[in-house]
C-alpha cells in the first residue's frame, strides 16, 4: 500500500514536473565559456592590394574605389600603391568616370542587367596626359616646387610619402565617408630584401563611420619613406624631419646620419641588409601601432627565392623571422596573388622577365606557376603553409587583386588579359564584429588579425561556416552530429559564425582532453546566379571531361578537409628545421595531407543554397589543425588537378617557355572551342586555347584558414587563443 | 523473480504503462520516464564543473551497460569524463563540449526487448539558438528508462 502511494506520488510528481519545466535544462560553466561571449559579427568582403597611377596602375583612385567597393560591391577596402615614387597624380578623376556605365549609353544600376552584357572597345579613356596620367608638376598650384624631398626627374617625380600624406588620404576619407564604406591608405611596400608586401598603418586615419574632424595617414607616409627599398628620399620627409630608428633596435649602426633611415639594402656588399631593415619596419609598427597595422607578404612565390645580395623572394625562414619579431602583425600571406587574367597566371612563371633578348636572363618563380591560381607556399599540402601551421602560428591565407589594368582592354571593358578589379575576382571574407556599430576599418583588422577570414576566387562560395567542437560523450552521436551542422547552416545562412562553447572556428584553437571526438561541420553556400564573368559559354576545363557549366555559373564540386599535427614552433638557431627553400625539410609538414573530401554524394544540398556536411575525427591524441579548401574542378580534370584533386601547375597550360617565340605564340593545353572564346585568347595554328581571364574563369577555389585543435597533454598552440 | 511486461502499443497513446515489478503492479508514465531521464542528464551534465563532478558515476549511470552508439560504448563515455576531469585539473583553457537542452522527451516504438525510441528536441542556446529533433535508442529496464544507443559499432559520422 505505501509502495503503490509512493509510485503515486512519483508519478504525480513527474507529471507535474512535464507540466512545469518540460525542458531539461543543460547549463555548464565551462572552462572556456568564449565562444558565446564573442560579439556577434558577419563575414563582410574586400581587398588590400591594389594601384592607381600614384604608382604603376591605370586609373585615378578614385575609379578604382569606385569599381572595388561600387560596381564590385566590396564592403571595405584598402587602396595600395607601391611605395617609391611616381610623377602621375592618381586623385585626378576620369571625365566622366562617375557612373562609368551609363557614361557609356550601358545599364549600370541593380534594376537593369548587372553588370551590363557588354561594353564598347576602348572603355572609359583614361589617356596619357589626361586624368590621372597627368603630372604632379603640371597640376598642382605649386608646380614642380610642390613636390618635396630629393628628385631631379623632368618632369619631378613625387615621393609616395607625401602622395599619401598630402593628396592621396584625402580622397580615401571623403570617399569612404562619401559612400559610407571603410576606405582608407595603405601600401604595397617594396620590402628590402624581398620583392614587396601590402601593409597598412591605420594609426591616424579616420574613414568612415569618424565623422567630423578629418584624419591623417601621417604615420603610414612615414613607414614608406623609412622602409620602402625604393624610396631613396634623404629629406626625411622635408619638414616632418623624421627619424626611422626604432625603440630596441639591432640596427641603429646602420642609420644613415642625414636620411635617419636605413639606406641599403641586400647587396654583395651587404648581404641580408634588407631583410634586416624590413624587420626594423616590423618593429617600428609594433611600437607605433601595435594593433591598428598589417603586414602581409605579397605574390611572394613570384620574385623566387631568397637571395641574401638581392631583393627577391621569402622563404619560410623570413615568414618566421615576421611572424616572430610582430605576431599580431606579420600573421599571414598573400599566397593567392592578383594578376590572376595574365598572360602567366598571378605573373608566375620559369624563368620570369626572360627576353628575346636575354633569354636566360630570368628568375623562376617559387613552384614554376601558380597552381590553381594560388601560390605553391600555400598550393602544396605539407609545404610552406603547413610547415608555419604545424608550428601552431599565427598565419593565414589571404587573396588580392594586385589590380593595374586589363591588359589590352579598356578600363570599363569586362575581358582581361592582365587583372581584375578588386572584388570582380577575388574576395577576402573576413568576420568583424562590428556589434550593432557600423563596419569599422579597426574591426576589419582585428578580423584580418584573428585568421577569421577565407579567400575565394570567382564568386565560387559566399558563405562559409567551418567549426570544430569536442564531441558531447554523453549526448547521441548523430543527434549531437545533426545539431552541430545545424549550428553551421544557421551561421552560414546569417553570414556569421558558429557561437557555442566548445566549439571552436577559422583562426582560433579548440582544447580537449586527450582521447576527445571532434566533430567538424562545414556549411557554404554555393550562390546562385552568375558571378562577374563575362562569358556564358561552357568551362572549357570542364567540357573536357563532359561537364557542360557556363563559365560565369560555377558549380562548387567539392570540399578537401586538409589536417596536419602542431609540433611546436621551430627554435631559430635550429637552422635546419627553421631555414630553408621550398621543398626542404624546413619547409614541410609531413603530417599534412587530405584528410576527408565532401561533395554531392556526401554533403546534404539544403533549398536555401547550402551544402551541409560533417565528419568526425575520433580520438585526438596529438595537437593538430584542419582547413579547407574547395574547388570547381572534379579530380583528375586534365592539365587543371591530379587524381587527389590536387592543382596543377597553372603554367602547364603554358607547358615551356620558348625564348624564340612570344608568350602570346606558346601554345595551350586546353581548347577553348566554343564559338563564344573570344578573340584574345591564345591561338596557334588557328585553334584557340583557354588563356588569360577565360582560364581563370575556368579554375576556381576558396581556401579557409585553420581551425586548430589543441590536446591538453600535447604540444601547445601558441599562435590561437 | 523480477518480471516486467510491456502492454499492447495502443496503450501508448495514453501513456501509460503498466508494469510489474516485485510481485506488484505499479503505474509508470514512460513520457514523465523519459523527461525524467532527460532531466537528470541536464543535471548531471550541469554539475561538471569540477574535476570531481566528472568522476561521478551519476551521469554514466543514465547509460545502460550495454549501451552501444556509433561504437561508443559506456566504457568509453566514462573514459572521455576522466580525461576531461583530468585536463580541467591541468588547463583552464579546456574548451570541453558544447551542452544543450532537452525538451519534447517521448517514448514511443517499444519492442519485446524493451527497447524503445526516444524522441526529443536537442537545443543548445549559449549565444543563438540551435535546435534539432533527434532520436534514440533507450532501455526500460526495472521501471528505470536507460540510454541504450543505436547499438552499431559502427559510426555512421
Amino acid at each position: 500500500m505505501s509502495k503503490k502511494f509512493a509510485l503515486r506520488h512519483t508519478t504525480v510528481a513527474v507529471a507535474s514536473l512535464i507540466g512545469l519545466i518540460s525542458v531539461a535544462t543543460v547549463q555548464i560553466a565551462t572552462a572556456a565559456e568564449k565562444a558565446s561571449t564573442k560579439p556577434a559579427g558577419t563575414y563582410v568582403t574586400g581587398d588590400f592590394h591594389n594601384h592607381s597611377t600614384c604608382s604603376d596602375g591605370s586609373i585615378s583612385m578614385q575609379k578604382l574605389i569606385d569599381k572595388s567597393v561600387k560596381t564590385f560591391g566590396l564592403d571595405w577596402f584598402v587602396q595600395a600603391d607601391h611605395g617609391g615614387s611616381s610623377a602621375r597624380n592618381c586623385t585626378l578623376r576620369e571625365d566622366p568616370f562617375e557612373p562609368v556605365a551609363p557614361a557609356l549609353g550601358l545599364t549600370n544600376s541593380s534594376a537593369g542587367p548587372f553588370p551590363p552584357a557588354t561594353y564598347p572597345t576602348g572603355g572609359q579613356p583614361a589617356s596619357t596626359l589626361k586624368g590621372p596620367n597627368q603630372s604632379w608638376e603640371s597640376t598642382l598650384p605649386g608646380g614642380r616646387a610642390a613636390i618635396k624631398g630629393d628628385g631631379t626627374a623632368n618632369p619631378k617625380a613625387m615621393w609616395r610619402w607625401q602622395e599619401i600624406q598630402e593628396f592621396q588620404y584625402k580622397v580615401t576619407e571623403d570617399e569612404s565617408r562619401a559612400r559610407q564604406k571603410p576606405i582608407w591608405i595603405g601600401l604595397e611596400q617594396n620590402a628590402p630584401g624581398h620583392e614587396h608586401v601590402s601593409m597598412v598603418v591605420l594609426q591616424g586615419q579616420r574613414p568612415w563611420p569618424q565623422s567630423g574632424v578629418s584624419g591623417n595617414a601621417n604615420l603610414q607616409a612615414q613607414y614608406e619613406y623609412c622602409f620602402d627599398r625604393s624610396d631613396t628620399d634623404t629629406s626625411r620627409g622635408a619638414e616632418n624631419q623624421w627619424d626611422c630608428s626604432v625603440a630596441g633596435t639591432t640596427s641603429t649602426d646602420a642609420l644613415d646620419a642625414t636620411a635617419r633611415k636605413i639606406k641599403g639594402t641586400n647587396a654583395s656588399a651587404t648581404p641580408d641588409l634588407g631583410h634586416r631593415k624590413t624587420i626594423e619596419g616590423l618593429k617600428w609598427l609594433k611600437e607605433k601601432a601595435p594593433t591598428t597595422s598589417y603586414f602581409v607578404p605579397a605574390h611572394l612565390e613570384r620574385a623566387g627565392v631568397y637571395n641574401p645580395t638581392g631583393n627577391r623572394g621569402f622563404n619560410i625562414e623570413h615568414l618566421r623571422n615576421f611572424n616572430n619579431t610582430a605576431p599580431d602583425i606579420a600573421f599571414g600571406f598573400e599566397s593567392m596573388p592578383g594578376h590572376q587574367a595574365a598572360d602567366t597566371r598571378g605573373e608566375y612563371a620559369p624563368n620570369r622577365g626572360a627576353s628575346l633578348a636575354n633569354p636566360n636572363g630570368g628568375i623562376d618563380s617559387v613552384g614554376l606557376g601558380t597552381f590553381g591560381g594560388t601560390g605553391i607556399y600555400a598550393a602544396k599540402i605539407g609545404g610552406v603553409w603547413d610547415a608555419l601551421l604545424g608550428e601552431g602560428r599565427k598565419w593565414w591565407f589571404f587573396a588580392s587583386s594586385d589590380y593595374h589594368n586589363r591588359g589590352s582592354f579598356g578600363a570599363d571593358q569586362r575581358e582581361s588579359n592582365q587583372d581584375f578589379y578588386p572584388g570582380e575576382y577575388q574576395k577576402d571574407y573576413v568576420m568583424a564584429r562590428k556589434g550593432t556599430n557600423n563596419l569599422s576599418a579597426e574591426a576589419i583588422i582585428d578580423g584580418l588579425r584573428s585568421g577569421n577570414s577565407f579567400a575565394v576566387s570567382g564568386d565560387l562560395i559566399d558563405r562559409l561556416a567551418f567549426v570544430a567542437c569536442a564531441a558531447n560523450p554523453a549526448l547521441p552521436r548523430a543527434a549531437f552530429k545533426a545539431l552541430v551542422e545545424k549550428a553551421a547552416a544557421n551561421a552560414a545562412l546569417k553570414n556569421g559564425e558558429v557561437r557555442i562553447n566548445g566549439c571552436a572556428t577559422m583562426g582560433e584553437k579548440l582544447v580537449v582532453a586527450p582521447g576527445a571526438d571532434v566533430v567538424v561541420a562545414i556549411a557554404v553556400r554555393d550562390p546562385q546566379g552568375k558571378n562577374f564573368s563575362p562569358y556564358s559559354f561552357p568551362n572549357p576545363s570542364l567540357k573536357q571531361i563532359g561537364i557542360t557549366q557556363p563559365l560565369d555559373a560555377p558549380v562548387l564540386d567539392h570540399i578537401d578537409v586538409i589536417g596536419g599535427n602542431v609540433t611546436g614552433f621551430v627554435s631559430p638557431t635550429d637552422l635546419a628545421k627553421y631555414a630553408g627553400q621550398e621543398g626542404t625539410a624546413a619547409a614541410s609538414n609531413t603530417s599534412a595531407g587530405i584528410k576527408k573530401v565532401f561533395n554531392s554524394t556526401n554533403w546534404t544540398a539544403t533549398a536555401d543554397g547550402l551544402r551541409v556536411m560533417s565528419y568526425r575525427i575520433p580520438a585526438v591524441k596529438v595537437s593538430q589543425y584542419v582547413r579547407l579548401r574547395g574547388t570547381n574542378l572534379p579530380a583528375s580534370t586534365p592539365f587543371e588537378t591530379d587524381a587527389n584533386g590536387n592543382p596543377l601547375n597553372d603554367y602547364d597550360l603554358l607547358p615551356y617557355f620558348d625564348p624564340s617565340k612570344t608568350l602570346a605564340e606558346q601554345p595551350g593545353k586546353v581548347t577553348c572551342a566554343e564559338a563564344a572564346c573570344p578573340a584574345h585568347m591564345r591561338t596557334i595554328n588557328g585553334v584557340k586555347y583557354s588563356s588569360y581571364d577565360v582560364a581563370a574563369w575556368a579554375d576556381l577555389w576558396f581556401y579557409s584558414n585553420p581551425v586548430y585543435i589543441e590536446v591538453t597533454n600535447s604540444v601547445k598552440v601558441v599562435g590561437a587563443k | 523473480m523480477i518480471s516486467k511486461k510491456l502492454l499492447p502499443s495502443s496503450l501508448f497513446l495514453s501513456t501509460v504503462l503498466a508494469l510489474s515489478a516485485c510481485g506488484g503492479t505499479s503505474l509508470l508514465n514512460l513520457e514523465a520516464a523519459a523527461t525524467e531521464l532527460s532531466t537528470k542528464l541536464g543535471n548531471y551534465l550541469s554539475e561538471l564543473t569540477t574535476s570531481a563532478a566528472f568522476n561521478s558515476t551519476s551521469l554514466p549511470n543514465l547509460f545502460n551497460e550495454k549501451f552501444l552508439d556509433g561504437g561508443f560504448t559506456k566504457a568509453d563515455i566514462v573514459n572521455s569524463l576522466t580525461a576531461n576531469s583530468a585536463a580541467l585539473g591541468t588547463n583552464p583553457d579546456l574548451s570541453l563540449f558544447p551542452m544543450a537542452t532537452v525538451t519534447n522527451a517521448k517514448l514511443s516504438g517499444c519492442d519485446g526487448n524493451n527497447v524503445c525510441t526516444l524522441n526529443g528536441t536537442l537545443t543548445n542556446s549559449d549565444a543563438e539558438t540551435t535546435s534539432v529533433e533527434f532520436s534514440t535508442k533507450v532501455l526500460v529496464s526495472l521501471g528505470v528508462v536507460y540510454f541504450y544507443g543505436d547499438q552499431s559499432s559502427i559510426s555512421s559520422i
